[in-house]
């Protein structure tokens, strides 16, 4: 039999601590890209604009149904990238303006749409909105080990997890597949296109599964953790100079340890030193940002020599 | 202000909101009211000034990060408030902001740190910084919460804003902080638009560009810092970059950037908090920048140089001018030649 502790933490912290790893993890892989490309304030907007996506998806059906909301999420975000770029190219504005005007623009839509439509009152509260809702990831683990550790257990998990699980099984498989023309068309386009890899091609699944990444992992997470595991983790990395395929793994790396470590120092560490849990979302982003001021720091003395 | 349930307000006619409306624009809401709609009308002409500088020198999203990072500042004022004056219930707006204030300065230092020591992109160490530090402020936060068991209310308003909640001083506060940048910017116009555009050309003309970009970072804070209450820090940004951006579509010229900016900001502000004087559970925040976001789409389709139609038909125009040339009988190539390239270099241009 399981013992009691053993079960507590399964029932209570084992989904969240999954779902924040695994989309630490690969929101760390595919935010090495955004940085490469100086595209991670793109990222920023959109996890931003998938507030109104949120609300719509839930004002048009009037209920939680995961589905709808997902497909107003997934809309919103791609609208925003779609109007960055057409702000950009159309109005002639700078960048990194266009992204100011669009991304407060949608989240204030957002805001909006959550005070004024009740939807506060049912469960979009706009506090989940920044940090999420990792606590409400609770699990019914089984009774014994042996059913605990049988493959069939794992579709037993939250839906959230699931998903995240296979986003983070299938993103670094689609990134080996596409490696070549991927590193051709983010360091030497001309050279991408000339040899045929279809660099625009290859390019955009990589955003749209970046975009997917983001909406899948908002509800759990909140718009601040995706931001910041998009961004530190990656810039962590760059630090550390070296090869691409270690600097992707090693962003992959930096997000996943934020994920446990700050999950883990929030709920199990936090109790028995001030007697009560933080915010475990707003611990692991200041995690990952702790793990950049590092970097940074190391790098500046190496530098130096 | 309205304080009546939703389902109350919803039972009003469109005219009953219209009188009502025209109650609050002609100053008959109440001294409250007032005061709040003066100062939020003051700080949107204030920030649309001093964004048209951010946008110049490309730094619209350092405001963004100032603003996310002055959630640490705030949670650990509130700590150390707390700590020494244990039992106080009372929030003290004015230590929240200076806390507000020294870590949104701290985090700008620090990108720009990160900027000079690593080879980062702007635009990622920005969203680092923004994203841990906010992320800092709600772990203080929530320690907080743990430690005094304190009301968080007066805090979620400055996250979202809520100028509903707002006293008179606080009001007051905002518009003299907001009058203050307004002389500033003013005052020191030429400056800031020497530094903005050239800044060797600045130096070589003996002006003091680093003061001058301290003190454009420290209006810059100051806007920050007087929009908290009322629109909140997460969009506050919106107040430093829709107008000049608006503004921008419209005219090239610094003046006319300034004045027409100033006023897109204003009548933003005046329009957006009048409207949520008047509807329940409809921030004032949220519709500034969405009023500003309006005027920025239809700028953005109608505005004579940049906007999509003048664009559209300047397009047509070229086309059927090709189209002309195109169908003329061929002359001797010595002439065709310069005449043919003037006209195909015509139509990429634009």
């Amino acid at each position: 039999m399981i013992p009691d502790a053993l079960r507590t933490f399964l029932t209570l912290d084992f989904a969240p601590l999954l779902a924040v790893t695994l989309a630490a993890g690969t929101l760390g892989l595919l935010g090495s890209f955004l940085v490469l490309e100086r595209r991670a304030m793109i990222g920023d907007a959109m996890a931003h604009s998938v507030l109104p996506g949120l609300v719509a998806g839930f004002l048009i059906t009037g209920s939680r149904a995961p589905f709808p909301m997902f497909v107003g999420a997934l809309a919103a975000a791609g609208l925003a990238s779609a109007a960055i770029s057409f702000i950009t190219r159309y109005g002639r504005i700078d960048p990194s303006t266009a992204i100011g005007v669009v991304f407060t623009s949608l989240f204030a839509l957002g805001i909006l749409g959550v005070e004024a439509s009740g939807a506060r009152n049912v469960d979009l509260d706009l506090d989940c909105v920044l940090s999420g809702q990792l606590e409400l990831l609770y699990w019914r683990p089984p009774s014994t080990y042996a059913e605990l550790l049988s493959p069939a257990t794992v579709l037993t998990l939250p839906r959230e997890v699931l998903i995240l699980g296979a986003l983070a099984v299938l993103t670094p498989l689609l990134l080996a597949l596409v490696w070549k023309p991927l590193t051709a068309a983010t360091f030497d386009r001309t050279y991408a296109t000339t040899r045929g890899l279809r660099p625009t091609l290859v390019r955009s699944a990589v955003f749209a599964l970046t975009t997917v990444t983001i909406v899948a992992s908002f509800e759990a997470l909140g718009s601040i953790l995706v931001v910041a595991l998009l961004t530190c983790p990656a810039a962590a990395a760059r630090l550390r100079g070296g090869r691409l395929a270690g600097f992707v793994c090693m962003s992959a790396l930096f997000g996943a340890a934020s994920g446990v470590f700050g999950y883990l120092g929030a709920t199990q560490l936090a109790p028995t030193v001030i007697g009560g849990s933080i915010d475990a979302s707003g611990t692991v982003a200041s995690l990952s940002g702790l793990i950049l001021a590092v970097m940074a720091l190391r790098h500046r003395s190496r530098s130096a020599e | 202000m309205i304080d009546t349930a939703t389902g109350s307000a919803a039972a009003l006619s469109p005219v009953e909101l219209a009188e009502k409306w025209f109650e609050v624009v002609s100053l008959g809401g109440g001294h409250n009211t007032n005061v709040v709609l003066a100062g939020v009308t003051l700080l949107g002409l204030a920030a649309g000034m001093v964004g048209v500088f951010s946008m110049l020198k490309k730094q619209s999203l350092v405001a963004d990060a100032f603003a996310h990072a002055s959630l640490a500042g705030v949670g650990a004022a509130f700590l150390l408030h707390g700590a020494f004056f244990a039992g106080g219930g009372r929030r003290n707006m004015a230590v929240l902001l200076l806390g507000a204030a020294l870590s949104g300065s701290l985090a700008v230092a620090a990108i720009s740190w990160l900027g000079r020591r690593t080879r980062l992109p702007a635009d990622t160490a920005t969203a680092a910084v923004s994203s841990a530090s906010f992320g800092l402020g709600i772990v203080l936060l929530s320690l907080a919460r743990r430690i005094s068991g304190a009301d968080q209310a007066g805090l979620d308003g400055l996250i979202f804003g809520s100028a509903a909640s707002m006293t008179r001083g606080d009001a007051q506060l905002m518009a003299a902080v907001a009058g203050i940048v307004l002389i500033a910017v003013l005052g020191a116009s030429a400056p800031l638009t020497a530094a903005a555009f050239n800044e060797r050309f600045a130096r070589v003309r003996g002006l003091p560009v680093g003061f001058i970009e301290a003190l454009l970072a420290a209006l810059v804070a100051a806007i920050t810092i007087a929009g908290l209450q009322a629109v909140g820090m997460l969009l506050v940004v919106a107040m430093l970059v829709i107008p000049p951006a608006t503004a921008r579509l419209w005219t090239r010229r610094v003046p006319g950037l300034l004045t027409l900016s100033g006023l897109l900001g204003a009548s933003a502000a005046f329009l957006g908090a009048s409207v949520s004087a008047i509807l329940p559970n409809a921030p004032a925040g949220a519709l500034i920048i969405l009023v500003s976001a309006a005027s920025f789409a239809i700028s953005l389709i109608a505005a004579p140089h940049r906007g999509l139609v003048a664009g559209l038909i300047r397009q047509r125009a070229v086309r059927h001018r090709a189209r002309a040339e195109a169908h003329r009988p061929p002359r001797p190539i010595a002439g065709t030649a310069p005449g043919t390239r003037a006209g195909t270099g015509g139509g990429t241009s634009t």
